[in-house]
């Protein structure tokens, strides 16, 4: 790869990180928002089959190399004293019927429809061990294991699934994940349900600050590497053709 | 151009309406019946971006990148607020679920939890703004005490009678989902297809509570909680603010790439 290439490269890695940086502080207030982590390739992805007897192969591909992985940790709870807030506690999350098929969501600012129905603030059915929740009223109680009480009779349980591998759960916008067909879900067993709380975003805006000031920084380097390199250019045509 | 630009001022824009809506909060701290509203935010769709090239050169979709932070609604919160002691007769407050109905000029029916009634010139019970409550209820000139029990039976007792009369029964409305009414001002409600048809009864029937006499129901917004939220809101519009600023200066100096 040849350095203005090189150059390039790193400046788009850092237009990504801020994107992701910036995702995250807009979504500081976002209920159940979980942080993206950019995380920028191993400098033995750019080789041909690392390192060979040749030496160093470079692929010559100038392409950014930011991916993006979630951070699953739990944000910390907020107590609202609405009834209809539900947060998740420990490993797991709510399945809700999404147009195409299972959802998953930590986002427990619950409603109820018209119909009676226990929906998302987005208006999916939250699902229970046996399907859509139906309420007569809009002050349910739902205890520590997540079973939902009309008044004294109880309804259903709250699903709760978690996946082994978080990393098969793909995010889909409105605090949505959704599943890879890869992967697999299973039944979550180390958690509790809080009633009148929310879980609110595990994003550390300090935490984010830094990066960013890193972010920039770098970029603004990388830029005077630019012009170094154009100075030594300059210098060879220039320089070298007095000669 | 720059995504992050966009994503700092959807984020400025979020927190402009959760300012608006503490402010709003705040202010009806003291106005009976008043209902707090809370926004819920959401993250926007997620994108795939092209995130390198594999081995085999072919571009390989594994980033996938948020485009930022929007309103996903706005809601009203029906949890009760504490009964003040006014001594009013005509001052109900509900001691549970349930709205009152009144009656609008145009024909159509509102609902409200501000129970602050007061006479016309005719002798109707109405609310504070001069609509009717539901029922017709109308105090004879010559009562000397109104009394308005718990389920909602209204009697007065005349000048030179024993026995009080009975003059009407007050209903009350439930919805099912009373988070999706429409607040229309002046502390009403207006039903809709989100909130349900109104189920009407007497107080303490379908869930609803039964009635206080002498008792308003105050705001149910903590001003604490209120306050926490609006530093938190300022603060968050600050570190966005400063996401649109260092989009900028990358956008600044790969102006400044070329001399």
């Amino acid at each position: 790869m040849d350095t203005i290439a090189m150059i390039e490269s790193g400046m788009q890695s850092d237009v990504q990180r801020l994107h992701v940086i910036s995702q995250n502080l807009a979504n500081l207030s976002t209920t159940g928002f979980k942080r993206e982590v950019a995380v920028t390739r191993a400098f033995n992805d750019y080789l041909h089959g690392g390192v060979n007897g040749t030496g160093l192969q470079a692929t010559g591909y100038a392409q950014p190399v930011v991916t993006t992985t979630t951070d699953q940790s739990a944000g910390p709870l907020k107590y609202s004293s609405n009834p209809l807030d539900v947060a998740v506690e420990g490993d797991g999350y709510m399945v809700v019927a999404a147009p195409w098929g299972e959802a998953y969501t930590r986002q427990g600012s619950l409603q109820i429809d018209a119909t009676g129905r226990l929906v998302t603030s987005g208006g999916l059915a939250v699902l229970g061990t046996s399907g859509e929740i139906h309420l007569s009223g809009s002050t349910p109680r739902i205890d520590q294991e997540g079973n939902v009480y009309d008044g004294t009779q109880l309804v259903d349980r709250l699903r709760v699934v978690q996946a082994p591998d978080p990393s098969t759960l793909v995010r889909v916008g409105s605090g949505l994940f959704a599943n890879e067909a890869s992967g697999s879900i299973v039944e979550a067993t180390n958690y509790r349900m809080r009633q009148g709380y929310t879980e609110a975003a595990n994003v550390v805006s300090m935490h984010e600050m830094i990066k960013m000031i890193e972010t920039v920084r770098h970029f603004e380097a990388s830029q005077k590497l630019a012009r170094g390199y154009d100075d030594m250019l300059d210098r060879a045509i220039n320089l070298l053709g007095e000669l | 151009m720059l995504d992050s630009l966009y994503i700092g001022a959807s984020g400025m824009q979020a927190q402009q309406q959760n300012v608006d809506a503490i402010s709003n909060n705040l202010a009806n701290v003291n106005t009976a019946g008043y209902k707090r509203s809370r926004i819920d935010f959401e993250d926007l769709l997620y994108r795939a971006v092209p995130s390198g090239r594999d081995s085999s050169g072919q571009f390989a979709a594994t980033g996938r990148m948020g485009m930022g932070t929007a309103m996903a609604g706005s809601s009203k919160v029906f949890t009760v607020g504490d009964a003040k002691k006014t001594a009013e007769p005509l001052d109900l407050a509900i001691n549970g679920q349930g709205f009152f109905e009144i009656a609008l000029p145009d024909g159509s029916v509102a609902y409200t939890r501000n129970g602050a009634f007061r006479l016309d010139q005719d002798g109707m019970l109405v609310n504070q703004d001069g609509y009717a409550l539901v029922g017709a209820i109308q105090v004879p000139p010559e009562s000397t005490q109104v009394r308005i029990d718990s389920v909602g039976r209204v009697t007065a007792t005349l000048t030179g009678q024993r026995d009080p009369v009975e003059l009407g029964q007050i209903h009350l409305a439930n919805f099912t989902n009373p988070a999706g009414l429409t607040a229309v001002g002046d502390n009403l409600f207006q039903a809709t297809d989100r909130a349900g048809e109104p189920i009407i009864g007497n107080p303490g029937e379908n869930g609803t509570g039964g009635l206080a006499q002498g008792y308003l129901e105050g705001s149910n917004v903590r001003l604490i909680d209120e306050m926490v939220s609006l530093i938190l809101a300022q603060r968050a519009y600050e570190i966005n603010a400063k996401v649109v600023q260092a989009s900028d200066e990358l956008l600044s100096i790969s102006n400044n790439l070329y001399r």
